[in-house]
């Protein structure tokens, strides 16, 4: 009885310690949320209900063009990250060579370069004029590098580079986390018994690493879907990513398309926050007791 | 030994931090379980990692069945090794953990099934196909790694420290079994273990390794009788060490016989008198040192602290 | 940086004048602009000018709202102050593109929001050579500014340059990447370029000074000028790009990526007095209708604390002292005759006078930005 008394009391306690922080959550983030899905479904004059705010992003040429981009962009950009987070990880994990051993070290250091930075140097390097093409001026006149204009910047290409020099590192990190987890001895009596290097990889690693590796891929693909300063820098004007849709929307005060351009950032989102969640609490069988 | 199994000639191999093995020669005959034993650090497991394929060697040759394996990966070689720990892959079941390397080797499915069957019954463990590894006890874990390397039917089994992780009785229980079925199938086993009690109740012959290079070889009860060095002496089994004029002289307490008074080889007075079961462990203060002796729980009663007491040596070494 | 550097140090700056003019007691006024760094530091250099003489009865105080951060905000502000009844408030002198303040008008629902000015309190307005086409009661323009072709003498032979619209067309053609005009919805040069374009095929020519939907159907034959030669334009990576904002193309020029670019007049000056632009650089018109231009204009609000000290501030802005610091700090074209000013960067702006007026109020941004983004920007 006291012992229940003390439990109720503990968990008022608790419930009174989180109420600022839901109050708080409440009011910065559920509020604004509901009413972005609300001006979504508005009308710009009369405030009525109305459907056309979607009807025209799934329309109008130029916006579906928006999305498509934005879906390909990302995509492009979880596919590249993934695949050589995934390689360069392995390679961290089983190679001893000292080349290992400094990008062990330093592999993480693009997370510590602002972004803003980090983009005005590549832009530095890569734009068309930028120090790729300065170099290749040096080269004799006629020779078929010279003046070689990179053409990365303000197209797709510029965007998911950039993406990758961001996301690489970590994924890397994470899918390293899990690669350091499946112990050597797992792989060796794979290899002891007869198993190659590829299957090794398809049987053994890839099984054990793989829900870390779709938890490294909703992140990359949530954080890149709503990307905003990076193809705000280097992106084209068409088509651009949804990010810098929504902004120009806002800044041309078309309120209610903006909101529905965030809703449907947040639909994709959500849609990778599931497959996160479901990745998560999906009991795998030979973790059942 | 021309009928040798696994030969080793002259293999040496060097960590970049100076550690290894130098110049080790081991011959083991089939059927023969032979122990590596010794501290850690002693290049033991460096050795079984050279035999198993995942350690390259600088210099020398493993043969088996007189033919060299250096140059084969550790899928390519005739040998199965079953680890200190997490040998079994976690998200495959029992049944698809030992059907992975019959798989490889094109076993037949109905021939995979039986085989796998009888094995799990060897072993004492039938009904566990559908079970995961983390549903296992660690002993059952060990026991299906060691039935997963013997399906494979390789021509050396290598151990390395697997019954370390286990609990004491377990560990006695695992010992008495892996024994049983070596015997029975007549495999050659290569063991690594830092146990020395382990060593001697398993093996035929016993290999002490120091410091990267082997001390002694021979049978269990040969290495206990006669070490040939002060090394072995001491790690192996219990022994007084006397500094007597220059020498080291080595006595096993069993050797050490015990009366009351003076006149003895050596004479001393009784330091600690413990009783240990259905034995008295009894230690005298020399001028050379403690020595521990081992007497009836009977006989002990006629001692007390202080009391002088007359030491002769059935048997002993000198180093 | 830079620019955060200089706000922060335009910032303190203000501070310290305003206590300043605690110190003596001095009413304040205030003034309020918004646009590029380049306006803020004009102005900056104004209020300061003006608060250092000392013949000055009132404190200048600038509120400068920068682009892009919520400049759609002031217009806004100051309607809804103004439809709220406030008055005495701290909006004295607005500071704007003259077809601006229509929007502001537009906001309040009154033209009363500003002022009629009363000339006397104005002492040299009569040396003002430009009048406002819009409340032309109200505003009085204390600079011009225009777009204008820039390109670099170097490497476009006097020979070879386009005079007209459609040798310009030719040029384009003639010399695929080597032209560009930036997006035109992030910058005036590109609009100002793309509003040339449309309008210079629309004969009536009070289709330039009207908000009237129906001229839209007249603009097709521009457009399909602006897509016939979107192929030739500048390219990166494949596809043609319509650089971000005014800085983007003149980039581009600088670097020697293009050739011949529409910009301001004031930004290629500045350029060129900075050394990042060769003094080879040239500026010009086109033969058959010059690019826009605009007068920018301050206005008096009716809701402000200071009308009086507005007035002085604006006698001051368009005194030879103020338009020789507009000249020179700016490279804007003077809003009085160049023979009142002394000053020795007077000719860089004595030819660009030569520029067209186009004010269709909120035309541009609703309806015929939209059309040129969804026909161009497709291709």
């Amino acid at each position: 009885m006291v012992n229940n008394k003390s439990k109720w009391k503990s968990a008022l306690l608790i419930a009174g310690f989180l109420a600022p922080a839901l109050i708080v959550a409440l009011g910065i983030v559920i509020y604004p949320i509901i009413n972005t899905i609300i001006k979504s479904f508005q009308d710009s004059k009369t405030g009525a209900f109305t459907l056309a705010n979607y009807s025209y992003l799934f329309t109008n040429k130029l916006a579906r063009a928006h999305i498509w981009y934005t879906i390909w962009v990302t995509v492009l950009t979880v596919v590249l990250a993934i695949a050589f987070s995934y390689l360069l990880a392995l390679y961290l994990r089983f190679s001893n060579s000292k080349i290992a051993g400094v990008i062990r070290s330093l592999y993480l250091l693009p997370r510590f370069v602002p972004v803003l930075v980090a983009v005005y140097a590549l832009k530095m390097v890569l734009s068309d004029s930028g120090l790729i093409n300065r170099l290749s001026l040096l080269l004799p006149e006629g020779s078929p590098l010279y003046n070689f204009k990179p053409g990365l910047l303000y197209n797709a290409k510029g965007i998911i580079l950039a993406n990758l020099w961001f996301n690489i590192p970590f994924a890397t990190m994470i899918i390293s986390a899990a690669l350091s987890s499946i112990s050597s001895s797992i792989v060796e009596s794979a290899q002891d018994v007869g198993a190659g290097k590829l299957r090794i990889f398809f049987k053994m690693i890839l099984p054990l690493s793989i829900s870390d590796v779709m938890i490294a891929a909703t992140f990359v693909f949530m954080s890149n879907v709503s990307s905003f300063t990076t193809p705000y820098l280097i992106g084209a004007n068409h088509p651009m990513m949804l990010g810098v849709y929504l902004r120009k929307q806002f800044s041309s005060r078309k309120y209610e398309l903006a909101a529905a351009i965030s809703c449907l950032i947040f639909l994709f989102s959500s849609i990778s926050a599931i497959v996160y969640i479901y990745t998560n609490l999906k009991e795998k069988a030979w973790e059942r007791d | 030994m021309a009928n040798a199994k696994l030969e080793i000639v002259n293999m040496t191999k060097l960590y970049s931090n100076g550690d290894g093995v130098k110049n080790i020669n081991i011959s083991v005959e089939e059927g023969e379980l032979i122990t590596l034993l010794g501290p850690s650090g002693c290049g033991k497991t460096t050795i079984l990692r050279a035999i198993g394929g995942f350690n390259d060697i600088q210099s020398g040759d493993i043969l088996i069945d007189g033919k060299s394996i250096i140059n084969m990966p550790p899928e390519k070689r005739p040998t199965a090794m079953v680890f200190q720990s997490y040998n079994l892959w976690p998200h495959m079941s029992v049944f698809d953990n030992m059907e992975f390397g019959l798989k490889l080797r094109k076993v037949p499915k109905p021939e995979r099934k039986q085989r796998i069957t009888e094995m799990l019954e060897m072993i004492k463990m039938p009904g566990v196909e559908k079970k995961y590894p983390g549903q296992m006890s660690g002993g059952q874990q060990q026991r299906i790694a060691i039935a997963r390397s013997l399906l494979l039917r390789p021509q050396v089994l290598l151990l390395d420290e697997p019954f370390s992780a286990l609990d004491a009785k377990i560990r006695q229980q695992m010992r008495e079994e892996l024994r049983k079925i070596q015997t029975d199938l007549n495999i050659t086993v290569v063991f690594v273990t830092h146990d020395q009690e382990e060593a001697m109740a398993l093996s035929d012959r016993v290999i002490v390794m120091n410091k990267g290079t082997i001390e002694q070889c021979g049978a269990p009860s040969e290495i206990y009788d006669r070490p040939v060095s002060r090394y072995v002496a001491d790690f192996i089994g219990e022994m007084n060490f006397l500094q007597i004029n220059g020498k080291t002289l080595a006595v096993r307490p069993e050797h050490v016989r015990v009366r009351k008074g003076t006149g003895g080889e050596l004479d001393g007075y009784v330091r600690t008198v413990m009783m240990l079961g259905h034995y008295v462990e009894m230690t005298m203060d020399t001028d050379y040192g403690i020595i521990k002796t081992f007497i009836s729980e009977e006989a002990s009663r006629e001692y007390h602290k202080g009391d002088p007491v007359a030491m002769d040596f059935s048997k002993q070494f000198e180093y | 940086m830079k620019k955060i550097l200089s706000l922060v140090l335009a910032v303190m700056l203000l501070a310290t004048c305003a206590g300043f003019a605690m110190a003596e007691g001095k009413q304040t006024v205030t003034i309020w602009s918004t646009g590029s760094q380049n306006v803020a530091d004009l102005f900056t250099a104004l209020c300061d000018a003006y608060n250092a003489k000392e013949d000055s009865n009132y404190h200048a105080e600038l509120q400068f709202i920068a682009s892009g951060t919520g400049d759609e905000a002031l217009n806004s502000r100051i309607g809804a102050a103004f439809q709220t009844g406030q008055t005495g408030t701290d909006f004295d002198v607005i500071a704007e593109n003259t077809a601006s303040f229509q929007s502001y008008v537009d906001e309040a629902g009154s033209e009363d929001l500003f002022l009629d000015y009363d000339a006397s309190k104005i002492p040299g307005l009569e040396n003002v050579t430009l009048t406002p086409v819009i409340f032309p009661t109200k505003l009085v323009p204390y600079r011009a500014t225009t777009v204008v072709f820039a390109y670099d003498s170097e490497r476009v032979p006097e020979s070879e340059l386009p005079h007209t619209w459609d040798e310009l067309a030719a040029w384009i053609e003639a010399h695929p990447g080597r032209f560009a005009y930036n997006d035109p919805d992030t910058g005036g040069a590109g609009s100002g370029f793309v509003q040339s374009a449309i309008y210079r095929l629309i004969e009536d020519e009070s289709a330039r000074m009207s908000n009237d939907p129906k001229w839209l159907e007249y603009m097709q034959p521009g457009l399909d000028w602006l897509v016939k030669i979107h192929p030739f334009l500048y390219t990166t990576g494949g596809s043609v790009l319509y650089p971000a904002k005014n800085q983007g193309t003149l980039d581009l020029l600088i670097n020697k990526e293009v050739d011949i670019i529409p910009a301001w007049a004031d930004q290629i000056l500045n350029n060129i007095a900075s050394g990042t632009l060769p003094e080879t650089t040239r500026m010009y018109q086109l033969d058959d209708m010059p690019l826009t231009g605009s007068d920018v204009s301050l206005g008096i609000t009716s809701i402000g604390s200071n009308p009086d000290g507005a007035h002085e501030f604006i006698a001051f802005v368009i005194s030879p002292e103020g338009q020789k610091i507009c000249l020179e700090n700016m490279k804007a074209i003077p809003v009085i005759s160049p023979d009142l000013i002394d000053s020795d960067q007077k000719e860089l702006v004595a030819s660009l006078g030569n520029y067209s007026f186009i004010s269709n109020g909120n035309l541009w941004k609703e309806e015929i930005y939209p059309l040129w983004q969804e026909t161009i920007l497709p291709l």
